[in-house]
């Protein structure tokens, strides 16, 4: 099977403290791509975070996080997706929970 | 009483158009006011609640979540929770009318009952026990010898007239009879008429089923629907004219709003208000404009899924959520393995 390419990079142009940064995601789509842009944008120190899937004929998503004082979008990028994995967990507790308590109405549905 | 929502958190809902759609809870939106992410207040925000459930579908509430995280769990069931599908589709013999490249696509679509999580992803050429399950379909159609001279029904004048999805026989290989032998794997509808045949008409194919997602072909989907909608919002902004009641509550489904018999005093009905269809019929009535106000509310989703797989309805929304997770966990590492590389992002940049 062909290599795979990586699964993030960092695209030209970027500064060279990483200050601002546009991150290319191999094989995601809008999927990961608006969660993810929704929580940098829950930073505070995030100045701008946009992320678009530029042609359906490639397989990436790129997404754009600039930070205000010098900081490193790539410690933004990855707080950001060490915290969707959090809210993720607490929403799957949130659910595994409810149905435990099997309060919800049961129906039969014919085939 | 009826509830009332914080503003901010309504899409209104106007007679030719909808207002405040976006949702706007980030940092330096609001002067003064801290909208930065804190898993303590999610927590305190999040309500998930089973509505109803059968053993095909499931609706729930999740309620405190933003658009794009509710709607990310939503694309993930459609489309990237694994399912088990027939892929390969060999024709040694077939002589119906359905030519070979439909029926193949007709056998591909056939939901089967195999729990994904006992099968791998078929990575690369190699067929193994582990991540491929072999079917035959046999089956030849012939005249019954003591059918009624003047019939003109195929039940009573054909043997094997219709060639069904329980006509598939699944073939055990290397480890598989042991690992499947609590439900040997099979349509999960043995009663989809695949072809119609006649006599001596016969097909004999072998399929081989493997592991896929539904981002690759829809057959791997293992949701009939997954949708969700925003929880509508009705507020009675004066009393409607007891004569106008009746009228007031045609203009929404019914259920939702609660006329009282003997005083004809309007209400929104707290607990069904969820079955309006948000028709806005009531905003193409001068007699009531000033009276009611419609809205939705922003962070209420109310989720339908229908499960046509393998998956117990109430399973595919943990197993989107673990998707996810999956994905996150691998961009992270993808992302933290930048971090190691050093000053230079020469050697990180790409061209494109």
């Amino acid at each position: 099977m062909a290599e795979l390419p990586p699964k993030v990079t960092i695209m030209k142009g970027a500064s060279p403290d990483l200050s601002a940064a546009t991150y290319q995601i191999h094989d995601e789509g809008h999927t990961i791509g608006n969660a993810l842009r929704w929580m940098i944008m829950k930073n505070p120190k995030v100045e701008f975070c946009g992320y678009s899937a530029p042609h359906p004929s490639e397989n990436v998503i790129q997404v754009r996080i600039q930070m205000y004082d010098n900081l490193s979008s790539l410690s933004a990028l990855i707080t950001a997706l060490a915290d969707l994995d959090k809210l993720c967990e607490t929403i799957e507790d949130a659910y595994v929970a409810d149905l435990r308590k099997k309060t919800y109405e049961r129906w039969d549905e014919r085939a | 009483m009826a509830q009332s929502y914080d503003p901010r958190r309504l899409v209104g809902i106007r007679a030719e158009r909808v207002t405040d759609v976006s949702s706007r809870d980030f940092p330096g939106h609001y002067p003064g006011e801290d909208h930065s992410w804190s898993l303590e207040r999610f927590r305190e925000n999040l309500t998930v609640k089973i509505q109803r459930a059968s053993e095909r579908s499931i609706e729930f509430d999740l309620v405190g979540v933003d658009a794009s995280i509710a709607n990310a769990f939503r694309r993930i069931m459609i489309a990237e929770v694994p399912t088990i599908c027939i892929e390969n589709v060999y024709v040694y013999n077939n002589t119906t009318v359905i030519a070979d490249e439909i029926l193949a696509q007709r056998i591909g679509l056939i939901p089967l009952n195999v729990d994904p999580k006992q099968m791998d992803m078929k990575l690369d050429e190699d067929s193994t026990d582990r991540n491929t399950l072999v079917f035959t379909l046999r089956l030849e159609c012939t005249r019954k010898p003591d059918a009624p001279k003047d019939s003109t029904v195929p039940s009573e004048l054909y043997e094997n007239y219709e060639l069904l999805s329980g006509h598939l026989t699944w073939e055990p290989a290397g480890e598989q009879a042991d690992v499947f032998a609590k439900n040997p794997p099979a349509p999960t509808n043995p009663n989809i008429v695949l072809a119609k045949l006649r006599p001596g008409q016969a097909v004999d194919i072998t399929l081989h089923a493997v592991k896929g997602v539904g981002k690759d072909h829809a057959k791997f989907s293992p949701v009939a629907t997954a949708s969700y909608r925003l929880l509508p919002n009705i507020v009675i902004k004066k009393p409607i004219p007891p004569h106008l009641a009746e009228k007031f509550q045609k203009c929404f489904s019914p259920g939702v709003i609660h006329v009282d018999p003997r005083t004809k005093a309007v209400s929104v009905d707290e607990k069904n208000k969820r079955k309006d269809t948000v028709s806005r019929e009531v905003l193409r009535h001068p007699e009531f404009e000033g009276y009611v106000e419609l809205s939705r509310v922003r962070d209420y989703f109310l989720f339908s899924v229908e499960s046509e797989s393998a998956y117990l309805p109430q399973r595919l929304f943990p197993e989107a959520i673990t998707v996810m997770r999956a994905k996150l966990a691998n961009i992270r590492r993808a992302a933290e393995a930048l971090l190691d590389q050093p000053g230079d992002t020469d050697v990180v940049m790409t061209d494109s």
